[in-house]
């Protein structure tokens, strides 16, 4: 039988100014009918680019110096514009990351559905809403005639995710071309979504390529698994014995990312990570100890109360009416949120989009003013004219982490004169040295040298590097993270999520710790918030939250949390019962605390 | 990636850079080799009047692109009108520039209240064309002054005029970007690092507003150039003592039904070439590499 796709010692070639850079090369693999391929490999590997040289929808500047693409057995190089055009759809679909771009903000679903239903085939238009409707539940849409009748603003993120899969399948295409669908959706819609990819493939023989930097995404629902660095496939095998036991470096890499630290496997929350975290802070004392020296402020020692108190914190943004006519419509962010944040500690707040925790985040660090409640911060209340004064120029003992590190830093700055800027700042009433900031960069692990570099020079992980370490050099007394690690790859996630956890033990620094990630949180933090709605239903020590949610959001999402686990448990246990490292793996995903009645029941 | 070039670009923008090249090297050097200074009334030689083209029959040498009707050598009078023509619609940008940069700052930045008015004193300024205003401050000026003065103040009237209608689109696309750039969380941290906000507008986000004005101000510089000439053809602009090309286009259309049609046809292709030469340019203002330094358009993006 012929595979569905078949590419064959692919390359791809980009020409830009400074010359010419081979994107892929020699790329060849294939997926038969009703199978799923992983396609995982680190950002910049070249994944985006083959899945848009499958579809023929390479940039101009793109070419293909030699290979061939096949699908169904028919080559898609000789092929026209026009022929193409009718083959996506038909034949291959594409799934993409941002459903935001995917849907058209100015039609109704039934109506973005519809078109691309006719627009292959012609019918009746109450045959072609029976086949909407019939997509969206293919693609886990529960309440099909409401969505129908949505704009996409009115859905939520997995909302708009599951319309776009319907948009790619309504056409009943043999290929499924998912260019990492659910890397930003929270942990339930992304099992959703993964569970329907399967089901899709399973039950209607969807050939599906399923690219994504996360190898616990593969590792639930591939069939067989790629890794692609550096535009080569450097490995390619079964699923579960290529996640036993990873050939190459960059599959050890991303395997690690997923499973915990390479070299220090910790239990997820409990009490081990206490003594974990205290032996953190003497990893390097010589790198940390300048930047301790520059933190301590005088006076405040160390005491029981805790840094961060927040009583019945509220937020309501004024959101732009469409008419000067209309009545503005508020929207309430943030609803009656009390918490505390104890000196030292690392909080977690986890939420979906739209839960109010980065809001709460901008609240807390004096971004914005809140509208009720009161928020106090090392003994200094966070109110309208505290702002005022900090917009003066007073110090200010917050700093943030922002998700973008692309829009974290000024593009037009080094890092040393963006590092310096603070320090100068902050030094306003104290004398500081010249190596404080070859110690703030060496204390984020990066060399002297890269003060004389422009953002530009830095990759993603590296970029965040920098802001902690411009965020360090404010002297701050508590850190505020906004989704930190979501614009990275799972390795730089891992790396970033360790780095604040010796930092905050390390520099006994404060963080606040938000995240849609409930495996990132899971990682860092002692104590969780779980936020919806503008609400925060639950907070509680991590490994209590975990073993025993209370609320039934957070039930929700430890449970969507713990199906992953067992799926990575599973793959790694059952295909390799007698690899030696699997007990330091399983031990470091945190699964001996979680999961393991389940694994062990299996 | 670097910006990719636009469609065709390279070599329409090699042919625009050679054009305004061609003329503004015509216009600075062409004196040296002139038969006579045509602002000197004494070298003029009445005999000599409305000569053709030296190409031309009945034309000579020296007189390469004929003389007007007092016997002034005409390519003289047009590399005097450009230098003129430009350094009003530089002086213009100057103007427009330093009343559009900081008023889009301030808009962008603090919005409210600050921004409010100062865009409807935009919308309002659009309301009335350029021609307008050079008139309106033009006429004001003139009852307001008297003559003898107004002479004296003609040409900052012209620059004042022609700039006051250049810093509304100015002040909008400084606005919009810095309304961009504030929402960027570097912003967000300087802020919270106790950064005054003069310093956060000055060094953050100003420089991000560079690449792009400069250039709007070399399209704007095209533009302020037939604004310029337009003042001119209509007799608002600068006095007959200091003849633009808009001037010299005027008094050539006098003569254009008596068959002296140089004196309409050589000023206007000199206009016409400043302008298409320096809109050619003006999308690759862009990728000069100080600029791309400056607003850090180098990154990978």
């Amino acid at each position: 039988m012929t595979p569905i796709l078949d590419i064959d010692d692919l390359s791809v070639e980009l020409s830009h100014p400074a010359g010419i850079a081979r994107v892929l090369d020699g790329v060849s693999l294939h997926i038969g009918r009703g199978e799923i391929l992983g396609l995982v490999g680190p950002s910049g590997a070249g994944k985006s680019t083959l899945a848009l040289a499958i579809l023929k929808l390479l940039p101009g500047a793109a070419c293909c110096p030699h290979g061939r693409i096949r699908l169904q057995g028919m080559a898609i190089d000789t092929l026209g514009e026009a022929e193409m055009r009718q083959l996506r759809g038909r034949r291959a679909a594409l799934v993409a990351q941002d459903a935001n771009a995917a849907l058209d903000p100015l039609q109704r679903i039934d109506r973005q559905l519809k078109e691309t239903i006719t627009s292959h085939r012609r019918m009746p238009g109450g045959e072609a809403q029976a086949r909407a409707a019939a997509a969206l539940a293919a693609a886990g849409v529960d309440e099909a005639e409401r969505i129908l009748r949505s704009y996409p603003h009115q859905l939520s993120g997995g909302m708009r995710q599951r319309v776009a899969l319907a948009l790619a399948v309504c056409t009943e295409p043999a290929l499924l071309v998912a260019d990492e669908p659910v890397s930003n959706l929270d942990i339930a819609s992304r099992a959703l979504i993964l569970a329907r990819l399967a089901q899709l493939a399973r039950r209607d023989g969807l050939a599906i390529l399923l690219i994504t930097h996360d190898l616990s995404v593969v590792a639930e629902v591939a069939d067989r698994i790629a890794v692609l660095d550096r535009g080569r496939i450097v490995e390619t095998g079964e699923t579960r014995s290529l996640l036993a036991q990873p050939r190459h470096p960059t599959t050890r890499a991303l395997c690690d990312g997923v499973a915990g630290r390479p070299q220090r496997p910790r239990p997820c929350g409990g009490a081990a990570a206490a003594d974990d975290a205290a032996g953190d802070g003497d990893d390097d004392p010589r790198s940390l100890a300048p930047v301790r020296r520059w933190l301590a402020n005088g006076g405040t020692a160390r005491t029981a109360e805790p840094l961060v108190v927040v009583t019945g914190a509220s937020k309501t943004f004024q959101q732009a009416a469409a008419w000067p006519v209309l009545r503005r419509r508020p929207v309430v962010a943030v609803r009656d949120v009390s918490l505390s944040i104890g000196r030292g500690e690392i909080l977690g707040i986890v939420g979906e989009s739209g839960s109010g925790k980065s809001t709460l985040g901008r609240l807390i660090a004096g971004l914005e003013a809140a509208d009720g409640g009161r928020i106090v911060v090392d003994g200094r209340s966070i109110s309208p004219r505290a702002l005022r004064r900090q917009r003066q120029g007073e110090s200010w003992p917050i700093q943030m982490v922002f998700q973008d590190p692309a829009a974290s830093l000024n593009p037009r700055l080094t890092a040393g004169e963006a590092i310096a800027e603070m320090i100068a700042h902050a030094a306003a009433d104290r004398g500081y040295s010249d190596d404080l900031t070859p110690a703030l960069l060496a204390c984020v692990g990066l060399p002297a040298a890269a003060a004389g570099k422009r953002p530009d020079a830095f990759s993603g992980g590296e970029k965040q590097r920098i802001v902690l370490a411009r965020a360090l050099a404010a002297r701050p007394r508590l850190l505020v993270c906004d989704e930190p690690t979501s614009a990275l790859d799972v390795v730089n996630q891992a790396r970033i999520l360790d780095l604040l956890g010796r930092l905050s033990a390390g520099l006994g620094l404060t963080v606040l710790f938000i995240s849609h990630d409930l495996t990132a949180i899971r990682r860092l933090c002692r104590r969780v918030g779980v936020m919806r709605a503008g609400r925060l239903c639950e907070v509680a020590a991590a490994a209590e939250l975990f073993a025993t949610p209370r609320h039934p959001y957070t039930r929700e999402l430890v449970n969507a949390l713990r199906a992953t686990d067992r799926v990575l448990a599973t793959t790694m246990t059952m295909a390799a019962a007698d690899d030696d490292r699997t007990p330091a793996r399983r031990s470091a995903l945190g699964l001996n605390t979680v999961v393991e009645p389940e694994g062990q029941r299996r | 990636m670097k910006r990719t070039a636009p469609p065709g670009g390279l070599r329409g923008n090699a042919g625009a850079a050679a054009l305004l090249i061609a003329v503004l090297a015509f216009a600075v050097l062409f004196p040296l080799v002139a038969p006579h200074d045509p602002a000197d009334l004494a070298q003029l030689d009445l005999g000599m009047a409305l000569r053709p083209p030296a190409f031309a029959t009945d034309g000579a040498m020296p007189f390469l692109l004929g003389t007007d009707d007092q016997g002034r050598d005409l390519a003289a009078s047009i590399a005097a009108g450009l230098r003129l023509s430009l350094a009003v619609a530089a002086g213009a940008i100057a103007v427009g520039l330093l009343v559009g940069v900081p008023a889009g700052l301030i808009a962008g930045y603090y919005g409210g209240i600050a921004d409010a008015l100062l865009m409807r004193l935009a919308d309002l300024q659009l309301t009335y064309p350029a021609v307008l205003t050079a008139i309106v401050l033009d006429g004001v000026s003139r009852a307001v002054l008297g003559r003898e003065t107004h002479a004296a103040l003609a040409l900052p009237v012209v620059l004042v005029a022609i700039g006051l209608s250049f810093w509304v689109h100015i002040a909008r696309t400084v606005r919009s970007l810095v309304v961009v750039e504030r929402s960027k969380e570097y912003v967000a941290a300087a802020r919270l690092g106790g950064i005054p906000e003069y310093r956060i507008l000055l060094r953050h986000i100003l420089p991000a507003t560079v690449a792009p004005i400069a250039a709007l101000a070399v399209v704007d510089c095209a533009a302020a150039v037939a604004t310029e000439a337009t003042l001119g053809f209509l007799g608002l602009g600068l006095p007959p003592a200091l003849p633009s090309l808009g001037t010299l286009i005027r008094s050539g259309a006098a003569y254009l039904f008596s068959g002296a049609w140089w004196l309409v046809v050589f000023p206007a292709a000199a206009l016409v070439s400043v302008v298409l030469g320096l809109n050619g340019i003006s999308d690759r203002v862009f990728t000069v590499p100080a600029l791309e330094e400056a607003s850090g358009e180098g990154r990978p993006r």
